[in-house]
Order: C-alpha cells, then structure tokens, then sequence
C-alpha cells in the first residue's frame, strides 16, 4: 500500500486514498477535499497538474494499472473508472466514465455525461448530452491547457 | 386563496417525503406536512437561527455568510475559501450539495467570483451550485448542475436533473429543465408566497 506523492501536489486533508495497491500522484497536481482515490484492485498512476475536485471518485475496480494522464479537469461528483484517460482531459460535473472505455487527449466530456464500458472517445472529442441523446463533436482545437494552467495558478496562491 | 403553483409534485413525494415539497394542495384539501424529525445534536444552532449540521463541509467560514435560519444539511460542502458565500435567510440546502464559487477570467487572469444566494431558496440532494448569483425563492432540484456564472432571477424553478449551461440567464418566473437547461413553462406570481411558506413551514 504504497502512496507515492510527489512533493509539488497540493492535497489536503480531507482527501480519501483508498485501497490496497500503488496510488501514484503526480507533481502539481491538486485534489480538492473529499475526493477519493480508490485503488481496489489495481494501481492508479494519475499524472502532472491535474485537478481533482470535490466528491471527485477515481476508481480502480480492475486489476490492471490505470493511467490518467497530465492536466486533466476533473470537475465536482465525476466518477472515473476507465483504465486509460489522456492528458488535457476535462470532465466536467457529475460526469461518469465506466470501466472498459478509453477517453484519448483533449476532450471534454460535458455534464452529467455518461460513458459506457467499451467506448472509445478519441482525441479532441466533446461528447455532451442534447436533451435525451448523446452527441458528439470533433473540436479543431481546445483551450484546455490554457485553462486549467490559469486554473491550478490561482489556485495553489489561495489554496490551503 | 392563492392558485396551486402549475407544476406540482408527484403525491408520493407530497406526503413531505422531501423538504422540496412540504405541502400539496389535492382537490381543494391541503395535506399535512410530515413533521421530519433531526437530531438535535447533529445541528448546530446559531445565533441567527441557521441550523447546521455538524456533517457538513465549510471551507473558508471567514468567507460564509449565511443571513438567518438557514438549514445545513448533513453532507454539504460550500468552499468559502475560493470567494466569498452569502447565504440568504430561510434557505434550505440538502444532503452533498456542492456550493462553490465560479471562476473568471478578467484581464488575462483567472479569479473565484463571490456566489450569492438569495432568501427562502431550496438547493435539494446532490447539486452542484457553481452559479454567480442565486436570487430569492429559487427551488433547485435534485442532482441539479447549475454550470458556472450562472445568474438565476427570482423565482425560478430547476427540475430535478437538470444541466444549465456556464452563463445561463434564467428570467424571473419560469421553469428551467433538461441538459442542456431551456425554459420549459412558467410559474405564476403567487409563487413567491407559495416559496416563503414552504421553507417557512419547513423550517
């Protein structure tokens, strides 16, 4: 049950990292309280400068390593259960990804949004829900970076 | 007497199973409101008369205003820590409901916008708030995603699971839904008053 925390993330105390494998957390990044990491069954290796916020559940329910990559914006109440998430990712509130699904870089899962098991988002994606259906919409590009650096800057000035 | 509000609850959820619906006028009889009994210990009274629970999450408390008998519930998280939080008075917040101030980019630079909610709101389970400004007598329902520099008016419904788009506007007397959230009816003037009961009586 070995944490490896690098010494640049913010967490305060009222995160929860659960489990028995590796949680490997990477620098700059902060978790937000009450966000859980859960590594049940498997390792959990989150990347550099991401941002976790509350009641923000990254599961590992498999036994293989799950890897998300760097800047990703993980907003309030997502659940991550996915073994593979890109880098510059954002999910936004209440978003869900299941097991067995693959999101690539720069996307932007939108509210509320669900992803099954077995899907595949791929890069620069924007899957958002249009009343009952799920769309989805190839972006030219997204200011994703630029967003959560200006984000993760205000925040570790006025943070803990 | 003042006209039932056009959108009623379904009687399941009158029998004041949820604080988002103590009273429920069927057929001209006003039904009871289920008396919804808390644990004293598990609140906190203030001085105002705001009832917090000791389970709910503050950050920043320096920065949370909360005007007067407001209701906490257990599981709540309101980050005081970004911004500024003002809480008007007879409101009533369930169960993991997330308050927390939106961010903005002003000048080439990212700052936390102070969030404000007006009096006798109801914010039931599971919401997230991430609005710039709540007017009074808003009833926000379950599982909501208020998305950021949301401004509602008074007197605005939010069905249950809805999704509001970053910067929505939402009028004064009407009824928000669906995701991403459109106006889908309107409630009559009257429903200011049906508001000041509900939370008063909950209360």
């Amino acid at each position: 049950m070995s944490r490896k925390i690098d010494k640049k993330a913010l967490i305060p105390p009222r995160v929860i990292l659960k489990g028995q494998f590796e949680i490997e957390i990477g620098p700059g990044t902060v978790l937000h309280p009450e966000c859980q990491v859960n590594a049940q069954k498997g390792p959990i290796k989150i990347g550099a400068h991401c941002l976790l916020e509350e009641q923000s559940i990254i599961v590992n329910m498999s036994s293989k390593p799950m890897v998300i990559g760097d800047y990703n914006y993980v907003e309030v109440g997502s659940k991550l259960k996915a073994l593979r998430i890109g880098s510059r990712n954002r999910f936004e509130p209440k978003s869900s990804v299941a097991l067995g699904a693959e999101i690539g870089d720069d996307c932007i899962i939108g509210a509320k949004v669900s992803i099954c098991g077995g899907d595949k988002v791929g890069n620069k994606t924007i899957v958002f829900s249009n009343g009952n259906s799920q769309e989805r919409r190839k972006l030219a590009s997204t200011r994703n970076l630029t967003e959560i650096k200006s984000m993760l800057e205000q925040l570790s000035k006025i943070l803990f | 007497e003042t006209p039932p509000p056009p959108h009623h609850p379904t009687p399941a959820r009158a029998r004041g199973a949820r604080p988002g619906a103590p009273m429920e006028r069927l057929g001209g009889a006003v039904l009871e409101p289920k008396k919804i009994l808390f644990e004293n210990k598990a609140y906190i009274q203030t001085k105002l008369g705001n009832k917090i629970s000791k389970r709910s999450i503050l950050y920043g408390t320096s920065k949370i205003r909360v005007l007067g008998k407001t209701i906490l519930e257990p599981g709540v998280i309101i980050r005081g820590d970004l911004a500024t939080v003002d809480l008007g008075k007879n409101c009533i917040v369930c169960e993991d409901s997330v308050i927390r101030p939106p961010d903005q980019r002003y000048q080439g630079k990212l700052i936390f916008v102070p969030l404000k909610i007006g009096n006798h709101c109801v914010i039931e389970k599971g919401s997230v708030i991430q609005a710039a400004k709540i007017s009074d007598y808003v009833h926000i329902g379950e599982n909501c995603v208020i998305g950021k520099r949301c401004m509602i008016s008074s007197c605005v419904k939010i069905l249950d699971d809805t999704v509001l788009a970053p910067n929505t506007v939402c009028p004064p007397f009407t009824v928000f839904g669906g995701s991403p959230g459109k106006c889908v009816g309107r409630l009559p003037p009257s429903y200011q008053l049906y508001c000041i009961e509900k939370t008063a009586l909950y209360y």
